[in-house]
């Protein structure tokens, strides 16, 4: 077994006109001293303080450039194309990582040459210094489940923020991001990547999205937009009704998920079966 | 800014002394008290300890009776509003002591905190499980001995009792003497990382024996059971409500609500 201990992870913060949040960012990132980083930021010719925000970091990013754009997805579009990393995701601008999130991510993608795709069971919420004020629970998500239509874009969802996937995998599902949904690129990804494997999740918090004012989190908007892109993913596989209630109230959905064993200190792959609410 | 004390009893663990010296030092909180009791230790955990001297509030090293003693010796020492202890070996995370202070100090009627999220870190010092203390702030429930915290007017309350306080479970007894005089407040944020394998367990014993719980209280409960679990039923998936429309599970919890609401009916019938 011949796989590299340090995987190369290549980050995309997408950023606009959020200079007093960039920091944060940043720092939550390259404050992990990892090895094998690749840091790019991208940013829609901002007004405010941004620029000055990364030119303090210049250094330590592969790329940075300040030019105007389409919008968040196309940010992220243009990020991934300067990217060479195994392991990819991307940080919107004032979301952060936990200090420990990219040290567990690749220590999970070079021990587990399966896992493909990586998401948390305990997403975080920030406030705006910095301090998380919640840390939710969930066992894990089940393909069955988003086919059913469970995982559309409202509270309980997977979060992008804490997602690590394979350029295997991105390049399996055609290597983009659609740049015309402009606040909910990751749902309309995951329906392409639900189509090619399924989500492996880890009891780890890894990340978490910041909650600052004036931002809505989960309006009505987003949820109409995820309706349309799961109607046209799985119109074709959509179970009908009947069959959903009854699988609702009898079976439990299967998950793949990522434990460590502290006995060996390995990870190793679990698959639980659990019901999705309660 | 409230003012933390934080007691660590420590023996002879100098690799970890460090990792967990300066999870509490570096989060840049001013107002922190921290007491290092050291239990005599042979190997080099004085040096590390003489080398953060300059931060620490006080150490000592000396033989001692146990933790219990220990702890004592510490808590003599502090003077902050808010005390705590952590076994050296775990870590507080960066964001610990600013949350604590913030619910201390908006929230007048907590006493005692834990945190019901807990982390735990594999031989290198790396978070690699999380676990819930699902019935954390119930009677019964352990609590998670590492993100614990409480104020000290709760502690000079219990100091009363602490005589009773035996050298072999001394945490446990602690906590059945909070118990008296206050209840559990607990958060889902993770406050605190234990240490896999190296820490004590240290579960809590309830106050109210076995057979006591089953008093006559819990059988005058029985009739409203049904409401109880509706209500907690209700509380658990708020978030099913959201996606009622996409998966109807909540039917199921309805059907256990009848149920149990018709055998309240029954109970209500027969003690009538």
């Amino acid at each position: 077994m011949n796989r590299p201990q340090f995987p190369k992870i290549s980050i995309v913060t997408p950023s606009f006109n959020q200079g007093h949040f960039l920091g944060g960012t940043i720092d939550s990132i390259l404050s992990q001293n990892y090895p094998n980083l690749e840091y790019i930021i991208i940013d829609g010719g901002s007004s405010d303080e941004s620029v000055d925000v990364i030119k303090r970091y210049a250094d330590k990013l592969t790329y940075w450039i300040s030019e105007p754009d389409k919008g968040r997805g196309d940010a992220i579009n243009k990020g991934f194309k300067h990217a060479t990393g195994e392991i990819m995701a991307w940080l919107g601008c004032g979301d952060k990582y936990c200090p420990w999130a990219l040290q567990v991510v690749s220590q999970i993608f070079s021990q587990l040459p399966e896992v493909e795709w990586l998401t948390t069971g305990s997403p975080i919420l920030w406030d705006i210094k910095g301090l998380p004020i919640l840390c939710a629970f969930n066992y894990g998500y089940s393909k069955q489940a988003f086919k059913d239509g469970c995982y559309l874009p409202t509270i309980m969802t997977l979060q992008q923020e804490s997602t690590f996937w394979r350029r295997s995998l991105w390049d399996r599902a055609d290597g983009y991001v659609d740049a015309e949904l402009a606040k909910v690129p990751d749902f309309e990804l995951w329906a392409r990547f639900f189509k090619y494997d399924e989500v492996y999740t880890t009891s780890v918090p890894l990340g978490g999205i910041c909650a600052h004012p004036g931002q809505d989190l989960a309006s009505h908007k987003y949820l109409s937009v995820g309706k349309n892109i799961w109607r046209k993913y799985f119109y074709n596989n959509r179970t009908p009704l009947l069959f959903k209630v009854l699988r609702s109230w009898f079976k439990k959905h299967r998950m793949q998920t990522v434990e460590y064993n502290f006995e060996t200190g390995q990870w190793q792959i679990k698959q639980i079966s659990a019901k999705i609410f309660s | 800014m409230l003012k933390i004390s934080i007691v660590m009893p420590s023996f002879n663990q100098g690799e970890l002394l460090e990792e967990t010296i300066t999870s509490v030092l570096s989060q840049g909180y001013p107002n922190i008290e921290y007491i290092i009791i050291d239990s005599g230790s042979t190997d080099g955990s004085l040096d590390i300890v003489k080398r953060y001297s300059d931060k620490l509030t006080y150490w000592i090293s000396e033989p001692d009776k146990g933790i219990w003693d220990a702890l004592n010796k510490g808590f003599k020492q502090s003077t902050g509003e808010i005390m705590a202890w952590l076994v050296c070996g775990d870590k507080y995370l960066p964001w610990t002591f600013e949350i604590v202070s913030q619910i201390f100090n908006d929230l007048s009627n907590v006493d005692w905190l834990a945190s019901s999220t807990s982390l735990i870190l594999n031989n290198s010092g790396i978070v690699c499980h999380r676990s819930n203390f699902l019935n954390l702030g119930r009677r019964n429930s352990a609590i998670n001995y590492e993100s614990v915290f409480w104020r000290r007017s709760l502690w000079e309350q219990a100091s009363n009792d602490f005589e009773k306080i035996s050298y072999d479970t001394p945490i446990p007894e602690l906590w059945s003497h909070f118990w008296k005089y206050t209840i559990l407040h607990t958060t889902t944020m993770p406050l605190a990382a234990v240490r896999y394998g190296r820490s004590v367990s240290l579960a809590t014993t309830n106050p109210v024996k076995f057979w006591q719980s089953f008093s006559w209280k819990f059988l005058l409960s029985l009739p409203f059971m049904g409401y109880i679990a509706g209500y907690t039923r209700g509380r658990l998936s708020y978030n099913a409500k959201i996606n009622r429309w996409y998966c109807p599970r909540l039917l199921s919890g309805n059907i256990i609500r009848l149920i149990l609401e018709s055998a309240s009916r029954i109970t209500r019938l027969i003690f009538s």
